[in-house]
């Protein structure tokens, strides 16, 4: 079994460009989609009617999606060990994040039209294939800039030009998925960790100018780059976040973590 | 995989209707100008398209492409610097918002070669031989006209793209000199295929593939007569550009430099 | 003895068959329309194939 995930920022022909790979792969593999979103989707079903696959559609809602795919995978994975190819859209609102796996194949659906590929972080560096779409609107000297760039930051990925409208690009993604390595019951690790949540903003808090959220924020900015990431547990809190948080909070010294050096 | 491209190969494929094509294999040698001809969605995009794909019977025609008598190397789909196919499309425009000079800078460093300002100057001149309003290095790429663009397109496709392959997919949108943007791409050895309605650009050429429902359908050998008709209509449209040029510059127009008034 | 000739009527000027003829046989005349020179002619009937108009007769 295949796991394919596919982040893309929204617009940027995604879903166009997956419902051509699954007409491709349709007639020799068996296939599940899952559409990863925050709030609303039809897609699943729509491909669901067109191509006659199972799909599935999961809204994130109040959660960062990206946190949410990387949560959810498991259970897909589980309940289609019968198909060939897991296909896995993702909701793509973070340059920063990507849920790409170390199984299968991570790509990114890069639209041409949108900037400069330094501006992105894992959801471009970490892609196995950078699907290039909307390259017919722009001329063939900013096409060849842009594969440039993009091999300056992502030097062994493959470059594919892709075309949502017309399908253009489909039959290669096809192949490199065809070609790709099937799961081999190793432990499902993400590429790349997912952005921490340390300032207060990530658990509710609304205001902004706030002299005590902005001192907080940055005691905790100082913090994360002192523990080593790893969720040891040696300071008895599960993770390295919990751990500068109840720190923050006044709630432990930070001497507690085994790593930090007292300077 | 050298970049001396001396013939294409294309195998026939099938048509929108599953029909084999009517040709066996059509082969196309270096220094040809050929002509795709047929009406508005004919195919004459997807023939192009097979040959910027180097299409191995994966398309949805199924023709099979091959340069040199070999089946091409996958290598160059990846990497700029040796991109063996360059396409100028008719819904193609400039996105970046840079002077001219830096623009082409930039393309010439993608293209792993070092940047000067004679080539730049080259590229410049050979773009205002065909268009009526000259460009120059200082202006931004986004301030062109709709001539202006695709006369540098192509002159950039002449002089830094260099490739042995041009497709081009229409490009009638006035404001250039047709028959000399033909002949500013077809250096020694080049091939160059245009799809096109336009008649002084399909008369322009050594040969035109004629398609119709997704297939070709015969090939025809521009006659002398031909030819001649087409110099007659490049004249007719020269001289129309410079009637135009003068409706740009607020112009009054008192005569038209076109003679064909019989005695 | 025939000889490949311009009909002015028909002559529009437009000078396709000038780069055409391998002898350089052809040029303007003063009336803007083409004209044959007899001594340079080889008769190889390039300008009669190319012309649009028909203008170029053998006779």
């Amino acid at each position: 079994m295949k796991l394919i995930v596919f982040a893309g920022t929204p617009g940027s022909g995604k879903t166009s460009l997956i419902r051509y790979v699954i007409q491709e792969l349709k007639p020799d593999f068996k296939l599940f989609f899952a559409k990863f979103d925050c709030l609303k989707t039809n897609d699943e079903k729509n491909i669901a009617e067109k191509y006659g696959i199972p799909t599935v559609k999961k809204l994130a809602g109040e959660l960062c999606p990206d946190h949410y795919t990387a949560l959810e995978l498991p259970k897909i994975i589980q309940e289609n060990q019968d198909k060939d190819i897991i296909l896995i859209e993702t909701a793509g609102l973070c340059l920063r994040c990507s849920p790409y796996v170390n199984e299968g194949l991570g790509i990114n659906v890069l639209d041409i039209t949108s900037g400069h590929p330094n501006r992105y972080g894992p959801i471009l560096t970490d892609a196995d294939i950078v699907a290039i779409s909307k390259g017919d609107l722009i001329s063939q000297a900013e096409r060849e800039i842009f594969r440039y760039n993009i091999l300056e930051v992502n030097q062994g990925c493959n470059i594919v030009e892709v075309n949502g409208l017309t399908g253009e690009g489909a039959v290669d993604i096809a192949k490199y998925i065809k070609n790709a390595v099937d799961m081999d019951g190793k432990k499902l690790t993400l590429k790349h960790s997912m952005p921490s949540a340390i300032c207060g903003y990530c658990y509710g808090n609304k205001i902004i100018d706030d002299k005590a959220v902005h001192a907080r924020y940055l005691k905790g900015k100082e913090l994360k780059s002192l523990v080593p990431n790893l969720n040891c547990g040696k300071c008895g809190f599960k993770s390295c976040n919990e751990f500068i948080r109840a720190v923050l909070d006044n709630k432990i010294k930070k001497e507690k973590c085994p790593f930090i050096k007292i300077k | 995989m050298s970049k001396e491209i001396k013939k294409i190969t294309i195998f026939s494929g099938i048509n929108k209707f599953g029909e084999k094509e009517s040709f066996n294999k059509i082969e196309i040698k270096s220094g040809e100008t050929i002509a795709v001809v047929g009406p508005t969605g004919a195919g004459k995009s997807q023939f192009l398209y097979d040959l910027e794909r180097l299409a191995q019977a994966d398309t949805k025609s199924k023709r099979k492409i091959l340069l040199n008598d070999k089946i091409p190397d996958k290598e160059w789909k990846i990497d700029p610097k040796k991109k063996l196919i360059a396409s100028l499309a008719q819904s193609m425009n400039f996105l970046t918002d840079l002077p001219v000079e830096d623009f082409l800078k930039l393309h010439i460093q993608a293209r792993g070669k070092v940047a000067n300002q004679n080539l730049i100057k080259e590229v410049i001149d050979e773009a205002n031989q065909i268009t009526g309003e000259p460009i120059n290095s200082k202006m931004n790429l986004l301030d062109l006209s709709g001539g202006q663009s695709r006369a540098l397109m192509i002159s950039d496709l002449a002089n830094i793209s260099i490739s042995p392959i041009i497709l081009i997919d229409e490009i009638e949108n006035a404001g250039i000199k047709k028959e000399q943007a033909i002949k500013i791409l077809v250096e020694e050895g080049k091939i160059v295929l245009i799809a096109t309605h336009d008649p002084s650009l399909a008369l322009n050429t050594d040969k035109r593939i004629v398609i119709n429902n997704g297939g070709v359908v015969k090939i025809i050998k521009t006659t002398l007569r031909e030819k001649g008709i087409a110099y007659y209509l490049n004249w007719i449209e020269n001289s129309t550009l410079e009637v135009r040029e003068q409706i740009r510059q607020g112009k009054k127009i008192k005569d038209i430099k076109l003679f064909c008034e019989k005695i | 003895m025939k000889e490949y000739k311009v009909d002015k009527l028909k002559c529009a000027g437009c000078g396709a068959c000038i780069p055409i003829c391998p002898h350089q046989a052809i040029k303007f005349d003063n009336d803007k329309k083409v004209i044959i020179d007899k001594e340079k002619c080889r008769q190889c009937g390039k300008c009669m194939e190319v012309c649009p108009f028909n203008a170029i007769k053998y006779e």
